[in-house]
């Protein structure tokens, strides 16, 4: 069952001081999202993910396109029905350093969007320890300023921020890219329990591909703005068809050093281009060893391969 | 731990509040303790320099004067000893004399014959009242448009900017005189036909209400000053909010939900009320001795009214033989509570900026509760 | 004076660093150890509050007060054969070391250029400062070592400055900067993790590829662990400021005698599998102030002994060069 679908979504940026360059930071996405599965977002820097994270939760408006979720549309939505979709679709970003106001403790920052919903119990203080426990933390970490937590106590703060008004669907940007190794393991562990038990949908962004395969039931591929494939975590893992995707995983360490020693890596040539100028054709043709005449002039669509299986490149093209 | 009087005074002023609270309502200590905490690093912030020290030390013999000033006034300032007692009359200003001379004031009197010190005193209320209804009614307005302006952008904050822009070319003196001498009669009238107005203005400034045409004329000020002085604020404030608006805490507001009031001022004022502060603080001394300028100048309330810039003015025909001392004690008033505010100002800069605060932290091992 | 083995290009023992702040005595590093051969690639991992960067900090005299070497030594042999104690040597000698017989690539290289000046700037300065060469010479130096680090076009590259430069073309300019004096041993900190990781795999290639060129010893300090299998001969594991295990990268992985080493490989997701759950260590990183006696991870070890709390455990050779500080390893 689809929760969220992305119908060819753009987002283009201005340029400053340009008339006519315009960046396409996300450049005709279509996405879906199930019912209580996580999707895995990966791609470096500039293929739009975080853009795209965001566009998902209607943080950020998209310059044409559709979101649909749970069958509404709700690309333009405004004012009370607006609010009500941001209780269903959620977010927690990367640095809890900067997503909790300094100025607010713990139990200020987590009674205020029950407040605001109308959403609040009849015990604040003892319905939030127990949330508290929740994800992990206690009755001392109630009142305290952010500052007087650790990272990973601060992010788990930031992610019962956003389980409070009981949503549906979390866009997870880079949750613990911030964390050391050791808390990581313990906030992604923390992420699974807690779908277990509510059935969420996550968007899971990450640049960490090991944490995306632990993670995701399904992964989907960016490359400067758009899909270039996407399917089930092990269609992709263990099959990759897009050039990018094979390069992208065999560029990622394995930490098992006899097998990192014994292949020989193909290393992918330059690179990420800029998404201010984006090559014509498909956008992966300039450092594509397979590169053919059509790649240079047309843009390849997403097109279904197998189950659960789709990729945008003309190689694989019926 | 610091051995400073002032803080360990301060300090337990602060326990002893605590500790009623705790009283009143058990378990508010627990709730409150980090809060608690960020107050007492403040204080300790603000006590651990000579300037803060000082400057909290001015500032309060600034605030009690103003306070009690009129009540302790030991000479009523409508009364013209000369008047009352014509032999005066050649003998004025009187100068000041050690040892109670021949039972005139021995901080000396002004050319109507009344004690400066006590007029002096009474000024005080007359100068903060002063400085406080112009900054705190120009900082209420710059912010409100700061705000606006750096949250919302594009069309809005151009023209609120534009606006403020034409407002800061103004000239203030100019518009001030302007104002003082046009609006003055309109205002005048308005006290005069509404006695609980001219009553509770009269309370204010600790003066008879029957002074009222003085009242106008200090009215008239403010509107002129209020006028000119908000531009910066709405500057300083919109630079804060274009930075803060960009912290990922705003974002995360926006993601929950929350109305654009609640973002403004629960996140977004809040965050920029440090420079805030510290500019109201300085701009209390810029504003005391630019009243005191205008009073000079004569654009002020009149005699009787005990302002210390009109004391200096009237002053200056005798001076500086037969009036020094009248210049030394009102300028001295003067400088005392402008260096207050400065050195306030400064200390508080120190004490508010997070990376200095968290580094004093950890210094002042600060404990909270028993 | 030389206790070091031929082929050996630092030995740095009993190497303990202190901070004395307002909050206590900060015990950073407390009786770290080192060893790096020629032409071979040493890893140090750690997370944070482990003490690596500390550490190799302090062998090239970066620490300011109010940190300070407690105690400890670092033997270098120079190009010339001297073998010196790096922590004995006056400012002057380490500064004429550093950049030219050990040098430092650091994790951000936009923080490590100068914006005002060029990438050629950077490396013909470098050059200049510690070799007598004239400005031509040492400018055409630098347009090959700027080849030599695979940047494209390299004589167009030499005038860009850095905001003209990507991340990747960044740190390798910063690489080439810091071979530029053909080093007897290269510390890479952190090196790729700002960067992308397609990126990172072009990066770490390089550097492997130099190492052998230049015949230099490497030292390179990461969290990454994939980047250590890749890449390190020999690995060294430090937590709360101390050593706890080292040994060849092969047997680290594959039969790790510490258990916070077996709980760290355990909660790192492996991308070539499909993992069901992911061991996460209980716990958070221990406060480094004011520091007792006993092992600094028996809070959180699940095989802590009494004694383990109460005494800090010795250096015990479990293997072939593999070390381990841990009770467990103890022979009655």
């Amino acid at each position: 069952m689809t929760l969220l679908r992305m119908v060819n979504v753009k987002k283009h940026f201005r340029v400053r001081g340009s008339l006519f360059k315009t960046l396409k930071a996300v450049d005709g996405v279509n996405l879906e999202v199930y019912a209580g599965e996580t999707l895995g977002l990966v791609g470096e820097s500039g293929c739009g993910k975080s853009t795209l994270g965001r566009l998902a939760v209607r943080l950020v408006e998209p310059t044409s396109g559709k979101i649909i979720f749970d069958g509404v549309d709700v690309t333009k939505l405004k004012g009370d029905s607006l609010k009500s979709f941001r209780r269903k679709a959620q977010i927690v970003f990367q640095d809890p350093n900067s997503s909790l106001n300094p100025r607010m403790t713990v139990y200020e920052a987590l009674l205020e969007p029950l407040s605001e919903h109308g959403m609040l119990p009849e015990d604040p203080e003892a319905t939030l320890v127990e949330h508290l426990a929740s994800v992990g933390l206690s009755k001392e970490h109630l009142h305290r300023y952010p500052h007087e937590l650790s990272g990973g106590q601060k992010q788990r703060v930031a992610l019962l921020r956003a389980l409070l008004l009981n949503p549906s669907f979390i866009v997870l940007d880079e949750p613990t890219s911030s964390l050391d190794v050791s808390v990581q393991a313990q906030i992604l562990n923390l992420l699974k329990d807690i779908q277990r038990e509510r059935g969420i949908s996550y968007l899971f962004i990450s640049h960490d591909i090991g944490v995306v395969r632990y993670m995701s039931d399904r992964i989907a591929v960016m490359y400067l703005g758009k899909i270039a494939e996407v399917g089930s975590a092990d269609a992709v893992f263990e099959n990759p068809l897009h050039p990018y995707t094979r390069y992208l995983l065999a560029s990622i360490p394995i930490p098992n050093p006899k097998l990192a020693r014994s292949k020989r890596r193909e290393l992918i040539q330059g690179e990420p281009p800029s998404p201010i100028d984006v090559p014509p054709g498909c956008r992966f043709h300039p450092r594509c060893p397979f590169a053919t005449e059509r790649c240079k002039r047309e843009e390849p669509p997403l097109t279904s391969v197998e189950r659960d299986h789709a990729v945008a490149c003309w190689l694989h093209a019926k | 731990m610091s051995l400073n009087p002032l803080f360990k005074l301060s300090e337990l002023a602060l326990d002893g509040y605590v500790k009623v609270r705790e009283k009143l309502s058990p378990g508010w200590l627990d709730k409150n303790r980090s809060k608690i905490l960020e107050w007492k690093l403040t204080l300790y912030a603000l006590t651990a320099s000579k300037t803060g020290s000082s400057g909290i030390l001015l500032v309060s013999i600034t605030l009690f004067l103003a306070a009690f000033g009129p009540a302790l006034a030991w000479e009523p300032y409508d009364v013209y000893p000369v008047l009352v007692n014509p032999e005066l009359a050649g003998k004025c200003p009187y100068p000041p004399c050690i040892g109670g001379c021949r039972g005139m004031p021995a901080a000396g009197t002004d050319v109507f014959g009344r004690d400066v010190l006590s007029l002096v005193v009474r000024g005080f209320r007359i100068s903060l009242v002063m400085s406080a209804v112009i900054v705190v009614a120009s900082a209420a307005l710059g912010v409100a448009i700061g705000l606006v302006s750096g949250y919302y952008g594009g069309a809005i904050d151009e023209a609120l900017m534009r606006f403020t822009d034409i407002m800061l070319a103004f000239p203030g003196l100019v518009l001030a005189i302007a104002f003082s001498l046009t609006l003055r009669f309109s205002i005048r009238s308005l006290l005069l036909s509404n006695p609980a107005l001219t009553g509770f203005f009269a309370a204010l400034f600790a003066l008879n209400p029957s002074d009222a045409p003085n009242i106008a004329n200090i009215l008239s000020l403010f509107l002129a000053l209020i006028l000119v002085w908000w531009p910066p604020y709405a500057r300083v404030v919109r630079g804060s909010v274009l930075t803060v608006r960009e912290q990922g805490f705003v974002e995360a507001a926006k993601a929950l939900g929350l109305s654009t009031t609640r973002v403004l001022l629960k996140h977004i004022l809040p965050n920029v009320m440090s420079p805030l502060l510290v500019m109201v603080t300085f701009d209390f001394a810029t504003a005391t001795l630019s009243s005191a300028t205008l009073s000079f100048l004569g654009l002020g309330p009149q005699p009787p009214v005990p302002d210390l810039g009109l004391i200096i003015s009237m002053a200056g025909e005798y001076f500086p033989e037969r009036s020094w001392w009248v210049v030394v004690e009102a300028g001295a008033a003067l400088l005392l509570m402008s260096l207050g505010w400065n050195l306030l100002g400064d200390a508080l800069r120190d004490a508010l900026d997070p990376r200095s605060r968290r580094s004093m932290e950890v210094r002042a091992k600060l404990k909270v509760g028993a | 004076m030389s206790g070091l083995e031929e082929r050996q290009v630092l030995k740095a023992r009993n190497v303990t660093v202190r901070f004395y702040t307002y909050a206590g005595v900060v015990h950073a590093v407390t009786d770290a150890y080192l060893d790096v051969y020629e032409g071979e690639t040493v890893a140090i991992v750690g997370e944070t509050g482990s003490g690596k960067s500390v550490f190799t900090r302090a062998l090239t005299g970066l620490i300011e007060p109010p940190g300070k070497i407690e105690s400890g030594s670092a033997l270098f042999r120079r190009r010339n054969g001297d073998v010196v104690d790096l922590l004995k040597l006056s400012r002057e000698d380490l500064r004429r070391v550093r950049g030219d017989e050990i040098s430092y690539v650091f994790q951000d290289p936009s923080s490590a250029l100068d914006p005002l000046y060029t990438a050629a700037d950077h490396i013909v300065e470098t050059i200049l400062a510690h070799r007598g060469a004239s400005k031509e010479e040492a400018f055409s130096e630098a347009i090959q070592l700027l080849r030599d680090v695979a940047i494209p076009n390299p004589e167009l590259r030499a005038k860009n400055y850095p905001h003209e430069l990507s991340g990747g073309q960044k740190q390798r300019v910063v690489i080439a900067t810091a071979i530029a004096n053909k080093p007897r041993l290269l510390i890479a900190d952190e090196p790729t993790t700002n960067l992308d990781v397609t990126v990172q795999a072009q990066i770490l290639d390089l550097l492997a590829s130099l190492k052998g060129r230049y015949g230099m010893g490497m030292l390179l300090i990461t969290h990454n662990l994939g980047v250590v299998a890749e890449v390190a001969d020999r690995v060294y594991v430090m937590y709360g400021g101390r050593m706890v295990e080292s040994a060849d990268v092969f047997t680290i992985f594959e039969s790790p005698a510490h258990p916070y080493t077996a709980m760290l490989l355990k909660s790192v997701p492996d991308p070539t599998r499909k993992i069901d759950k992911l061991e996460s260590i209980p716990g958070t990183v221990p406060d480094l102030i004011d520091v007792g006696p006993g092992c600094l991870f028996a809070p959180r070890c699940p095989f802590a002994k009494d004694l383990c709390q109460r005494q800090t455990p010795p250096a015990i050779e479990v293997g072939d060069r593999h070390v381990v500080h841990c009770w467990l390893h103890a022979k009655r």
